[in-house]
């Protein structure tokens, strides 16, 4: 495997910074390179008019051919300037586009029947026994899957790989004549064609796969049909329903869109279409087209290649037709916007004339762009006509800068580039004011500085304008680090202000990946070039770095870069991969994410001894918390024995007292509470231990006195308890039991009063209430009878024995007795007490009327 | 101006998104704990229209569905292991009861979560999941200046249980607030979650600064209030009128459960034959979208009766006046009648609650104890509550108030608390106790000295000539008190807390004064009347009553400051004590029956 390590190129630095600096020539090399030198008047001489197109070929690298070559088992060139697979003796080469060998490798997978480049630019092939195997352009395996069991059992006899805008696919055809089809070799599920409905026993030839649609479907030659078949059903296709007989079918392609097809048929015509029945066109070609191979160029035309001949056939969707003249062909490839030839003499690109070279090259244009070239020539060759061309121009100078500035991007030759950049430039000094011309024109100088140093033939990857918008920068840069150019990538980066994450952030985390993976080199060393040129910057992952660095068995350099590393949650993980709880636990802590906490600590937990474990945990107190609490929805019994362990007693303590209460029986409750006052006792909580044993005298008491009263008494409170027995007239046990608690006279009086009012001994009550010093008021008596004896009751007390006038009031009125609160408040005198009453009494005229009686004669008085 | 309905609408597309993933019908299975929320977010109708026919509150045993009829079956639950149990439970009843076709999918809201996932493994269910998906929805966009992340144990969890963990789903709530509003370049807190939290979006910022939202900056700045420096306010009764709806009834996202018989017109035909169910409940929704609530809701409870008969009286003269024209007028006049009828009702309702003698004293006790005067009375009035069994929170709230007020209490009263909570309430409660005492809300007085009062004076919490009507101080929401986190607040903003560093530094935990950077161009742009705008984040919740009063502060007239509140929760006295209680059951089968 070969691959370039560019960072240390300096040869390649050197020329980058060289072809980002100025769009220079470069004519070093052993290899194909640039053609240059064609003059202005030049471009239209090539032009190829044919019905409503124009097309051109332009020359991209020449060179001598490498012998290595010719003769090869197979031979395909990736789309978008993509690189060249062969397969020659037992070996895979790539090569680049400009003909440099990227990487090559020993092939021992069985025979290839099949080979394609896939969308993200990886090398595919298929074996006989469907086998896919995908490598990166630098040889390394990515992946592999095969087509089924049918095809290995039964072998395969050709394949395609294909690709769509949703992903690389796979077509293979069996020696059962069955197609198998994966549309997306990233998540291969492979699927079965219907079984195509054959009257020959001759296996199919010509076949193709449409990739109009999610699922792809097959176009298949049978004799002269041109059948379609997808996972469920099969038909005709249209092209071959004609009335005229033509041959059987030799060949089918597809373009690149995935929707176009060319057929060509034994007796050497061609038919162009689409499924839709709408023919495009079906014509009779000149020349045999039998033996070729049908290469779509753009969706406008065909062209017919033969290794043989020295002439390639064109044929445009409305049928017109030229030679071109073509020696010692060896591959095409379909393009976006044209077909890039390969042959021993060179590259060329075959495309359709763009709009904008069209209007300002035809011969005799008075387009404005041709316009503005005009007075540019002349004004660099300091004649005064420049000014005529300007005036000419005046009213469309804007149109006319705009159209110079296309046409550069469209032009191969840096030389031609800059001299209509120049006219554009030229132009725009007569544009007043601002315009958008401006931000134009240094977008397409930097997008040209970037295309330049892309087709150089040191990289080799000839995108076109088009091409390259469709690909976006982004993908671009992709390719760029697949190939390792790191340098070129990030300063590419820079010249297109790419935002940092997509950009230069991307490719440095690239680089150091590869840097950590590869040999040779001391760790510290390493993580220094590393920590040094990525600096501190959040948006590098230098988790996924030090990933890479363990994988390839670098823990010590992973590391030293995992402290380099923003992202707690990426980097804990790893920590705890690479062995270093303690970190990781402390990281974990401290960022509060609690999933990531209980990812380290129950790690530690399954791979720690128990003493180590505890030493762990003990280290931080929110570990302790954390798991703590884990123990308490998970494991009970590990969490006592964590706060044996401990020496917690607080803990142990509260944690007997939630058994008591859990527990059945009053002989478990009272064994757990026994062993809560003893830890609370050990911390020395004496006023919790205290209670504690409270609750058990209370419970001791209450089963004892249930036997004496034949009632339930456990499980009730102190307050309950005393009043049952208080009911039930056991006056003694209860004051022994208040006693015992400390129960307050208050609190006791009360439930004595209650306890009284509920049997409805009214007597005894009157003979408490009189009682002097007593703990409860007598308003909270009278409430009590209210309360078990109705107003009638309450009325006994509320006279001048118990209450004062006033207080009598206050009574009467929180009872809603207005009219006795009225009389009250008569007898106290207090018309105050009146007005307020009357405002509580709104509504009730009765009452009212009272009032204002009684206020009357207060105020006679 | 922010609004965050902006919130509802993100969080509504997520959650559409989601569905819209699993092709074909659907029953949802939700926790219980989501239905009210994500009724916020997408009404049934909404869903419906995603092909959810059915939906079933989760628990354990067969789904009481025929999932013949569905493709899918979607649980939405939040992240809790426990509801993992019920979850497994369900798939497994029904693969084994018939393989059924449909699909089982799982939401977690707002993060998914090792452990769930860790406790649906040991189950065995892990692999039936197709999807296994979270809705991040950190914020319920409660009103259109009020978020809630609508979990309670935030303030338990990080002061009671030391575990900061949870600080670090509000830390990633405010980046995904920064994501919507842009960077706020001002942070403000105060206390040791406000430090904590701070930190948190630190660090996450620093993560994920490439891939931030350039988003033109739109709130000024943050103050991160911990719960813990202001323990007086959450356990006062509130006065505000939704203060004191939800003090009486509980209001749940944005509504009120109330008896149904109330709210019947009296001249309705039914009526006359059935009588009308005392038990049944009314949802009644109360949000800023009703023009009558959004009038009174910030008012003081006193000043809600004079509103309504005002708002009485015009709605009478306006359809005397105009009863021949049946114009939009008359039909908006309707609506406010209408609205007018249902908040009559509520404030009679209410009314009734406030007048009952307990509630009185309880509230004089209260203002008596910030006030400190009549130290005797809280004994005297809780020794009372007791013996008519108070609600256990009621009674705790005011025992914290106090020990709050007076950081901790002397011995003797420490133990007759003590004493008369677990003679109460039960010997179970003792676990609550310790748990009070550790977070300083049930203690022994130290010899430390003691900060309310120096607070109280230099801050002027407390007013005794509050304006109910037409008040001039957030006083008012407390009748007497100003609550300390919104006074800190509003010393904020004015004249800025350099003036009152002292106080500060008598508040537990750091004081954060920090800058986020933020890109020149994603700079606030500064509006004509110099309008700021500040985000105030309670982390352990917050009351109505001080939503009230930083709403007040808004809309002062020589504010400039506008308030927004993002809380990890509403809450009021009650829900708060009952978030610090340890639930304990009692297993012990009575012998007698």
């Amino acid at each position: 495997m070969v691959g370039h390590d560019s960072w240390s190129g300096e040869s390649l630095k050197a020329l980058v910074h060289k072809t980002l600096e100025e769009t220079g020539t470069d004519r070093i090399g052993s290899f194909w390179h640039p053609i240059n030198g064609s003059s202005m008047t030049e471009i239209s001489a090539q032009w190829i008019p044919l019905g409503s197109f124009t097309f051109t070929r332009s020359d991209i690298y020449s060179s001598a051919w490498c012998e290595s070559m010719v003769g090869v088992e197979h031979l395909v060139g990736g789309a978008w300037g993509g690189p060249i697979l062969t397969l020659a003796e037992g070996f895979v080469h790539v090569f680049r586009a400009s003909g440099g060998e990227l990487a090559h490798w020993k092939w021992k997978n069985g025979r290839v029947i099949a080979m394609g480049w896939s969308n993200r630019q990886e090398a595919v092939l298929v074996t006989e026994d469907g086998s896919v195997f995908v490598f990166s352009i630098l040889g390394e395996l990515t992946s592999a899957f095969t087509m089924g069991p049918e095809a290995k059992d039964l072998k395969i006899t050709s394949a395609r790989v294909f690709n769509t805008a949703f992903g690389t696919g796979i077509a293979v055809l069996t020696t059962a004549k069955r197609f198998f089809v994966v549309n997306n070799i990233v998540e291969p599920r492979v699927r079965k064609m219907v079984d195509l409905d054959l009257s020959t026993e001759v296996q199919p030839r010509a076949w193709s796969v449409l990739t109009d649609d999610r699922q792809a479907r097959i176009l298949v030659a049978h004799g002269s049909e041109v059948r379609v078949i997808s996972p469920n059903e099969q038909f005709v296709a249209a092209c071959t329903t004609d009335a005229v007989p033509k041959g059987n079918v030799q060949q089918i392609a597809v373009s690149v869109s995935g929707e176009q097809f060319a057929v060509s048929f034994e007796d050497g015509r061609l038919w162009l279409g689409t499924l839709e029945t709408k023919f495009c066109h079906a014509q009779m070609t000149k020349a045999a087209m039998g033996g070729m191979d049908i290469v779509w160029c753009a969706d406008k035309a065909v062209i017919g290649f033969d290794k043989n001949a020295v002439m390639c056939h064109l044929v445009t969707i409305e049928g017109q037709q030229e030679d071109l003249f073509l020696t010692n062909y060896l591959t095409a490839v379909p393009e976006l916007d044209g077909i890039r030839v390969m042959s021993l003499s060179g590259q060329e690109f075959i495309h359709q004339v763009p709009d904008p070279l069209l209007d300002t090259f035809s011969i005799g244009s008075v387009g404005p762009g041709a316009m503005l070239r005009l007075a540019t020539d002349e004004f660099y060759h300091r004649s005064h006509k420049a000014n005529d061309y300007v005036k000419l121009v005046e009213a469309q100078l804007e149109e006319a800068v705009l159209n110079c500035i296309e046409c550069a991007t469209y032009l191969f030759d840096p030389l031609l580039q800059k001299e209509m950049l120049r006219a554009a430039q030229f132009g725009k000094s007569f544009l007043k004011g601002a315009s958008s011309t401006s931000d134009k024109f240094t977008h397409m100088c930097v997008t040209l500085r970037v295309l330049n140093a892309l087709r150089n033939y040191k990289v080799g990857i000839p995108l076109t304008i088009d091409q390259y918008n469709h690909l976006t920068p982004e993908v671009v840069i992709d390719r760029l680090l697949s190939q390792r150019l790191y340098a070129l990538a990030f300063q590419l980066c820079n010249a297109l202000k790419l935002p940092q994450h997509l950009g230069e952030c991307r490719v440095l985390a690239h680089w150091a990946c590869y840097k950590v993976s590869k040999d040779g080199e001391e760790d510290n060393q390493v993580a220094r070039d590393i920590s040094q040129r990525l600096g501190s910057q959040s948006q590098i992952s230098y988790c996924d770095i030090a990933a890479k660095a363990a994988e390839s068995g670098k823990k010590e350099l992973a590391v030293k870069l995992l402290e380099h590393e923003t992202r707690i949650s990426k980097q804990v993980p790893l920590l705890v991969k690479l062995g270093k709880e303690s970190t990781a636990l402390m990281k974990a802590l401290n960022s509060g994410n609690r999933d990531l906490a209980f990812t380290v600590i129950l790690h530690v937990r399954r791979t720690l001894d128990s003493a180590r474990f505890s030493f762990l945990i003990r280290k931080f107190p929110l570990a302790k918390v954390l798991y703590v609490g884990f123990c308490a929805d998970n494991d009970p019994e590990a969490l006592e024995e964590w706060f044996i362990q401990e020496d917690d007693f607080t803990s142990l303590a509260q944690f007997s007292f939630k058994r008591a209460y859990d527990s059945g029986t009053m002989d478990q409750r009272l064994s757990h509470l026994h062993n809560a006052v003893e830890n609370w006792r050990k911390c020395k909580m004496e006023g919790y231990a205290n209670m504690a044993e409270e609750n058990q005298k209370l419970l001791k008491q209450q089963s004892v006195l249930e036997d004496k009263v034949q009632q339930t008494l456990v499980g009730k409170t102190l307050n309950q308890t005393i009043f049952d027995l208080l009911t039930s007239n056991e006056t003694k046990l209860a004051d022994k039991l208040r006693n015992d608690f400390k129960m307050s006279d208050k609190r006791y009086m009360f439930f004595r009063v209650k306890a009284l009012a509920k049997t409805q001994k009214w007597p005894e009550i009157k003979k408490l209430a009189k009682q002097k010093r007593q703990p409860l008021s007598t308003v909270s008596i009278v409430r009590l009878v209210r309360e078990f004896g109705g107003d009638a009751q309450a009325k006994e007390f509320l006279n001048d024995e118990f209450l004062s006038p006033n207080e009598r009031f206050d009574t009467y009125a929180e009872f809603g007795m207005f009219f006795e609160a009225a009389q009250a408040a008569f007898v106290a005198k207090s018309l105050e007490s009146l007005n307020a009453l009357e405002t509580m009494s709104m509504g009730r005229d009765d009452v009212i009327r009272a009032i204002s009686n009684f206020k009357t004669r207060l105020l006679t008085k | 101006m922010i609004q965050f309905d902006l919130l509802r609408d993100l969080a509504r597309r997520e959650l559409l998104d989601h569905l819209d993933k699993y092709a074909g019908t659907k029953v949802l299975v939700w926790d219980e704990g989501l239905t009210a929320p994500l009724d916020l977010i997408a009404k049934h109708s909404v869903l419906r229209e995603r092909q959810v026919d059915k939906m079933v509150p989760l628990k354990a045993g067969r789904l009481p569905v025929d999932l013949g009829q569905f493709d899918n079956v979607v649980f939405m639950v939040r992240p809790d292991v426990h509801l993992m149990d019920a979850v497994a439970d369900n798939v497994q009843r029904e693969e084994s009861a018939h393989g059924t076709r449909a699909e089982f999918h799982i939401m977690f809201v707002p993060q998914r979560s090792l452990l769930c996932e860790m406790r649906l493994k040991e189950k065995e269910v892990f692999g039936s999941f197709t999807f296994l998906d979270e809705l991040s929805l950190f914020w319920f966009p409660l009103d259109i200046d009020v978020i809630s992340m609508e979990n309670r144990s935030v303030f338990r969890d990080y002061h009671l249980n030391d575990d900061p963990t949870c600080l670090n789903r509000v830390a990633k709530g405010i980046l995904a607030l920064q994501s919507v509003f842009g960077v706020i370049p001002k942070v403000y807190g105060k206390g040791p979650a406000a430090r904590q939290v701070y930190e948190f979006m630190v660090q996450m910022r620093k993560e994920s600064i490439a891939h931030e939202n350039p988003v033109i900056g739109k709130i000024d700045s943050l103050i991160i209030i911990d719960r813990q420096i202001d323990l007086i306010t959450p356990f006062l009764t509130q006065l505000t009128y939704e203060g004191l709806i939800d003090e009486t009834f509980g209001i749940k996202f944005n509504s009120v459960r109330l008896p149904a018989h109330k709210f019947k017109a009296p001249d309705s035909p039914n009526d006359d034959f059935d009588d009308p169910d005392p038990f049944e409940m009314k949802t009644i929704p109360l949000h800023s979208g009703e023009d009558m609530f959004c009038e009174l809701r910030d008012k003081n409870f006193n000043a809600v009766g004079p509103t309504l008969s005002k708002k009485a009286k015009y709605v009478s003269s306006q359809f005397e006046e105009r009863h021949e024209a049946k114009t939009v007028q008359e039909l908006k006049s309707f609506i406010l009648k209408q609205s007018l009828s249902i908040h009559t009702t509520i404030a009679e309702l209410v009314k009734k609650a406030t007048d009952d003698r307990r509630f009185l004293e309880n509230l004089q006790v209260e203002q008596e104890l910030v006030n400190f005067q009549n130290a005797d009375r809280p004994l005297d009035y809780l020794e009372d509550a007791c013996c008519h069994e108070e609600e256990i929170v009621k009674v705790l709230r005011l025992i914290c108030l106090q020990n709050v007020v007076n950081s901790g209490v002397k011995p003797k009263i420490l133990e007759h608390y003590r004493r008369l909570i677990l003679q109460t309430y039960g010997y179970k409660h003792l676990l609550t106790l310790q748990s009070l005492e550790r977070l300083g809300l049930l203690n022994l007085q130290s010899q430390v000295s003691r900060n309310y009062p120096v607070l109280r004076k230099r801050l002027n919490l407390t007013m005794d000539d509050t304006d109910e009507q037409d008040p001039s101080d957030i006083a008012y929401v407390h009748s007497v008190y100003a609550p300390l986190s919104v006074r800190l607040v509003q010393n904020f903003a004015h004249p800025g807390w350099q003036s009152i560093k002292d106080v500060l530094e008598l508040l537990p935990g750091p004081t954060v004064a920090e800058t986020q950077n933020v890109p020149a161009n994603l700079k606030k742009v500064k509006d004509e009347n110099h309008q700021a705008t500040t985000l105030v984040l309670f982390v352990g919740g917050c009351t109505f009553a001080e939503i009230s009063a930083l709403r007040f502060l808004s809309q002062r007239e020589e504010s400039n400051t506008e308030f927004l509140v993002a809380t990890t929760a509403l809450i009021n006295g009650d829900t708060f004590v009952e978030s610090l209680m340890t639930q304990v059951d009692d297993n012990l089968a009575p012998r007698f029956v």
